[in-house]
């Protein structure tokens, strides 16, 4: 039988920090605006709306630069909490509607709509209007979806018609969407990689598509296998593989890579917390841990350890720290860092009392559980070790 | 630096103090043995900064010197090399080492002994003479209870309490416990708890020798003396959780059963638990005592009716096979006595013969039984 045709829609809310500031405060709307730090705080521009981005401005810019290149420039502090709870909120809405749903970062998410033509009247192009208006309709953000062949090339079409567009990539004609657009896209290719292409005569996607994969990998190493298939409209077409009740996980890939620690540990803590209150709510305790690194040059790294059974989070988050100071040299920075839990059991084995604190914390641990479902996940947190 | 020894002699005693090494350090000079020859007397020290480790071994000296020699290296070319007499020649001045053999040459390169730790000294408070064959019964009957969970430090060793007229060693892991007091033990002056680290009782258990050894601690360290070795650790200076408050009283349902029988019957029941909980179900009516187990997602289910003395009312109790088989390794009985008392309750285990002055108490969680 031959496999089915897949359908991956991207959908990347635009400029998201901004769009929910903006239901906050109306006045911000159609003003240059930026969430982030101040400018004497030595702050950055954690998102930037469309009006600022026409100054030059974009999210990592340091503020102080970014007031610089836009006087009238507005400096919103922003309300993480805020934008979780309402990613969570839209991401269990996206489950309504899409059977396979998997969330690659706050605002950018990857639906499966394969098998689903029928039951659009085969029109999923057309649907994604529709859900384009839900988002809008319901949660009052604009976003930008984006329909292809796989997530990759899903997520590259989406980068090209925003905001508040809709793209659809008809199947074999990926290479040639791909091919007059500018290297700059294709993931994977950062500012070095992008100088060195250019010194080198490629400028269009055409140009790396016009070499093959081994003269890629001549050129880039290992880099440029994964270069070349992303530039013939190659890519990842398998998602929600969390789905699997072996084992839970989450990982997030970061817009800009990350090399500090500290940071790394703190989004491993938050990733924990996530994948804890899942493993709660099913009763189950889980053996092993493991941790998944991919550093700039796109090496994969996962390393496991195996535990006595545990839910709780400061233990899970304990282990992926440790396992991070084992397996992470810092010579790359990373981007994209991941958290599995697998090895499950079921809390059948009874405990002696022996340690009234581990009693506590499964209380602790329970009510922070509901007071997350009744407010939002960031409403409270567990303090680290 | 030189001396020559026979390398299965060589072999023998590194073997002994080469499990203190750690694999991987953060002090590299650690992954090293300190080879110390003083005359005819070679001196071997192993750290990883909480335990330490020192034997010594008659050797041909030529030249007295010190140097750290790499233990990795070192073992895997002894274990590689046949019965041989090997010539250790180090020039402490360059740390290049060579160990000559009848046909073959090895150089590596060591590291200065100056850049060894020195082992801790420490004012002992407490000294007790002890046979060989009694640290390691404590050894054997316990260590296999201790908690590897590290978020619980006291847990991790085990727990020696020297009271007025009897000494008492702990060990649990919060699933299951055991405790042994010993009464014929020599009194010590204070009256104090220690917690000895599991990996240090299980090097001692590895390198003991028999006869009377000196057991001396203090507050912050033990020291082992052997014969030819002493093992000196740090103890866990943390508060044991109070244990004796979790022992049930009141088990009022009494088994008795052969351990052997019991022994091998749960371990062939257990064939057929499920791999993750390695759940097996005690069913108990009048002197019957029936073993079950079943594994929901691969299929397979095996029973097995075992003779038992048993007159308190029917009772139905899951258990984690391990811990079982465990705990009925360690008892050296020939029957045991099972205490219940309700199917969520602790049970506890002992045998029913014991050697003179010394009792010995075994705990198990059960598993909740879902039907």
């Amino acid at each position: 039988m031959p496999s089915k045709k897949k359908y991956i829609a991207h959908l990347d809310l635009d400029c998201f920090f901004v769009s929910v500031e903006r239901i906050k405060d109306p006045s911000l709307i159609g003003k240059p605006v930026i969430v982030g730090g101040k400018a004497d705080e030595r702050g950055v521009a954690a998102a930037a709306s469309y009006e600022a981005r026409k100054f030059g401005i974009h999210s990592a810019m340091p503020t102080a630069r970014a007031q610089k290149l836009c006087p009238k420039l507005i400096i919103v502090r922003g309300h993480h909490g805020e934008y979780s709870r309402i990613s969570d909120q839209l991401f269990n809405r996206m489950c309504e509607i899409a059977p396979v749903v998997e969330r690659a970062s706050i605002d950018e998410m990857n639906m499966d709509f394969t098998g689903c033509e029928k039951l659009f009247n085969n029109d999923l192009p057309g649907y994604m209007k529709i859900i384009q208006k839900i988002v809008l309709d319901e949660f009052k953000l604009p976003c930008t979806i984006g329909l292809a062949s796989n997530a990759t090339l899903a997520k590259i079409a989406a980068n090209q018609v925003k905001p508040a567009g809709i793209i659809f990539v008809p199947h074999g004609k990926e290479k040639e969407y791909l091919a007059p657009i500018d290297i700059s896209v294709i993931p994977g290719i950062g500012k070095k990689t992008e100088e060195f292409l250019r010194n080198r005569g490629f400028n269009k996607v055409s140009d790396i598509q016009a070499k093959s994969e081994r003269e890629l990998v001549s050129i880039l190493g290992k880099h440029g296998s994964w270069i070349s298939r992303a530039a013939s409209g190659q890519g990842s077409d398998v998602i929600g593989e969390e789905s699997d009740a072996k084992s839970i996980s989450r990982e997030e890939t970061f817009a800009k890579d990350i090399s500090d620690r500290k940071t790394l540990e703190k989004i491993i803590f938050e990733l924990t917390e996530d994948i804890c209150r899942r493993l709660r709510s099913n009763g189950w305790t889980a053996g092993t841990v493991t941790l998944k690194l991919r550093t700039s040059d796109f090496k994969t790294i996962t390393r496991a350890k195996s535990i006595d059974p545990t839910n709780d989070d400061t233990v899970v988050a304990r282990i992926a720290r440790e396992l991070l100071k084992t397996s992470y040299t810092s010579r790359l920075p990373i981007r994209l860092i991941g958290v599995r839990l697998t090895n499950f059991d079921e809390e059948e084995q009874m405990e002696l009392l022996l340690s009234p604190e581990k009693e506590k914390k499964q209380v602790v641990l329970k009510t922070v559980d509901q007071i997350r479902k009744k407010f939002g996940k960031d409403v409270i947190h567990i303090g680290g070790e | 630096m030189k001396f020559t020894i026979e390398s299965n002699e060589l072999q023998k005693v590194l073997i002994k103090i080469s499990g203190v090494v750690p694999s991987k350090s953060t002090l590299p000079i650690l992954e090293n043995i300190l080879f110390t020859l003083n005359e005819n007397k070679l001196t071997l020290v192993a750290t990883d900064m909480e335990i330490s480790m020192s034997a010594s071994l008659d050797v041909r000296g030529s030249e007295n010197g010190s140097i750290a020699v790499p233990a990795k290296r070192v073992m895997d070319t002894l274990r590689a090399l046949p019965d041989a007499q090997i010539v250790f020649n180090a020039d402490t001045g360059n740390n290049k080492i060579k160990m000559i053999t009848e046909n073959g040459e090895y150089n590596l390169i060591g590291e200065s002994s100056q850049d060894y730790p020195a082992i801790p000294e420490f004012k002992s408070s407490n000294e007790l003479l002890i046979e060989s064959s009694v640290i390691e019964s404590i050894i054997s009957k316990t260590v296999f209870s201790v908690s590897t969970d590290e978020l619980r430090p006291a847990m991790t060793g085990l727990l020696l309490q020297f009271k007025e007229k009897e000494m008492r060693a702990v060990a649990t892991d919060g699933h299951r416990l055991v405790r042994i007091i010993y009464t014929n033990l020599p009194q010590i002056k204070d009256q104090k708890d220690i917690i000895i680290p599991s990996k240090a009782l299980n090097l001692i258990s590895k390198a003991i020798e028999s006869g009377s050894n000196t057991v001396s601690f203090s507050s912050t360290h033990i020291k082992f003396s052997f014969k030819n070795l002493t093992l000196t650790s740090r103890l866990i200076e943390e508060s044991y959780p109070n244990y004796e408050s979790v022992i049930p009283l009141e088990n009022d349902k009494k088994l008795l059963a052969d351990r052997n029988i019991l022994l091998s019957a749960v371990k062939r029941v257990s064939l057929y638990s499920s791999n993750t909980t390695h759940q097996i179900r005690f069913s108990m009516k009048k002197d019957d005592l029936k073993i079950m187990a079943e594994d929901i997602d691969f299929g397979g289910e095996a029973k097995e009716k075992i003779a038992c003395s048993y007159s308190a009312e029917n009772i139905e109790i899951g258990f984690n096979a391990i811990y079982l088989i465990d705990i009925l390794s360690h008892i050296d009985s020939q029957e045991v006595i099972f205490n219940f008392s309700s199917s969520v309750k602790a049970a506890i285990i002992k045998p029913v013969t014991m050697k003179e002055n010394e009792d010995v108490l075994m705990l198990v969680m059960p598993m909740r039984l879902n039907v």
